[in-house]
């Protein structure tokens, strides 16, 4: 059953309680956003200015390392810096050189050289590997005291890859030259 | 907007002025509801309530009536049945525009009635609605006349948002107090001294309405229950519904009276409106003339 509510006047009377509510709720809502919001400025605030002047000091940092790079690669690309590498390696190898001990060399094969060999050269020289390979060059009378020779230089820890690279013996002379190639690992011990 | 807001039941002030032959009544209460108080009962006689306020003394008229109101800002008005026009209307194709349904109606009315109904001020309202048709209930009062009345209230500082049919009003009363039979037919009778209303209802429902004016000293006892024999019979007969299972009387002033005996069966039972009705615990009965108001301040 439906009661009777028709209105004649010219401007009814509406409920105002639904668009009250509705509005209220919305403002409540719009309210409490913006509170939300100045509060999550206010106490982010400072992060965020302290975040920002760090960024902005990386930055300049990253303008100043920037700008440094650009100056040395300028530099490098430069001629002095090549033949400056060259010159660095050239004193590189001098030192490699400069690390032959004669003296310990000479107390080392002293240790192994037979009564009947006498040396008439030793040359040394670096391999790339850093490795520093002798040719030893000289003569023996007889000639089992060569042999004798490179027996001690095989064993010894101090030579490696012994190699005979040449034997020569003149008619009517007992004298034997020879010439031996080995490597000098001067660091290495010759303990048995 | 303004259309979705009136879908809700609008919020009413405590006012409201029952403008009815042979007296204005206005009743200010603490709160619109339930168990009403009054703060303010005002009655005063009227002669012609309409020429009164649409005149240019209708301001004053209006402006000492909201004096003894503590001037309220919003009113309420509820107005006689003379002053609409109000019928039921059944409807097939009823469109979903609004301008086409007033269209539809208006040419309705066109046929039946005998002034330009371009100078009506109209109101509707659904009471049911198939898939083939649709049963409207129909206001219509003169537009002049009402926008007359409305101006004296307005130039006195008041807002009029409300204007309703004192017979509406009471079948709300009736509804809402289960007075009216859920099953079968039902009259309700509105007795002033210058009309005489029937609304018939069928399980609550209005199903036909008619309002014959009756001015004062006009229509003898025998003329009203001639009338009514009358109504009675087209309810019956044209109509076709069955016996009526109650009759509610409305009075105004509670002296009048109608002369039931011998027009309606003896074992129909004919209930007053107003004669137990009190509001607040305490208060004193309001009587008939008071209903339409009790009506409307008390809402469902």
């Amino acid at each position: 059953m439906k009661r009777l509510s028709v209105n004649l006047a010219t401007a009814p009377f509406v409920n105002r309680v639904a668009p009250v509510v509705a509005i209220s709720a919305i403002l409540g809502a719009a309210l409490l956003l913006t509170l939300f919001n100045l509060t999550s400025f206010v106490l982010l605030g400072t992060e965020y200015r302290t975040a920002r002047n760090v960024l902005k000091e990386q930055g300049q940092r990253l303008d100043a390392l920037k700008k440094d790079m650009a100056e040395k690669e300028k530099i490098l690309q430069s001629g002095s810096v090549t033949s400056l590498s060259e010159e660095a390696k050239f004193v590189a190898r001098l030192l490699e050189t400069k690390r032959f001990s004669w003296t310990r060399f000479l107390a080392d094969v002293e240790n192994i050289k037979p009564y009947g060999v006498m040396f008439q050269a030793v040359t040394p020289s670096v391999t790339p590997e850093g490795a520093v390979a002798l040719n030893l060059r000289g003569q023996a009378n007889p000639r089992s005291e060569m042999l004798k020779l490179e027996q001690n230089l095989f064993s010894s820890a101090l030579f490696r890859e012994v190699q005979l690279s040449s034997e020569q013996r003149q008619p009517g002379n007992p004298l034997t030259d020879f010439s031996i190639t080995c490597i000098y690992l001067p660091e290495a011990s010759d303990a048995p | 907007m303004i259309s979705l807001l009136t879908k809700f039941r609008p919020s009413l002030p405590p006012v409201a002025v029952l403008v009815e032959y042979p007296s204005i009544l206005a009743l200010r209460v603490a709160k619109p509801g339930r168990d009403l108080q009054a703060l303010v009962r005002h009655e005063e006689a009227m002669t012609d309530v309409v020429d009164a306020l649409g005149s240019s003394g209708g301001h004053k008229m209006a402006d000492a009536l909201l004096t003894r109101l503590g001037r309220p800002k919003r009113i309420c008005l509820v107005l006689g049945d003379s002053f609409f026009r109000m019928q039921i209307m059944t409807l097939t194709d009823f469109p979903r525009r609004e301008e086409e349904r007033s269209q539809i109606i208006l040419w309705h009315l066109r046929k039946t009635l005998n002034v330009p109904v371009e100078s009506l001020r109209l109101r509707y309202e659904i009471l049911q609605k198939t898939a083939g048709s649709a049963t409207l209930w129909l206001t219509l009062c003169q537009e002049d006349a009402l926008a007359a009345v409305e101006k004296s209230f307005s130039e006195a500082g008041c807002e009029v948002g409300y204007v309703g049919a004192s017979s509406a009003e009471l079948h709300n009363f009736a509804l809402a107090s289960g007075l009216l039979p859920e099953e079968g037919p039902a009259l309700l009778l509105n007795r002033t001294p210058s009309y005489l209303s029937f609304l018939f209802t069928e399980g609550g429902q209005p199903v036909f309405f008619r309002c014959k004016e009756t001015a004062p000293d006009e229509l003898g006892e025998g003329r009203i229950e001639q009338e009514l024999r009358l109504t009675l019979a087209y309810h019956r007969e044209k109509l076709g519904f069955g016996k009526l299972r109650k009759i509610l009387l409305r009075h105004h002033p509670d002296s009048l009276r109608l002369p039931l005996e011998g027009v309606v069966e003896e074992d129909v039972p004919v209930e007053t409106l107003g004669a137990s009705s009190t509001g607040a615990a305490g208060a004193q009965p309001w009587g008939g003339a008071w209903l339409p108001l009790v009506a409307l301040m008390e809402g469902d």
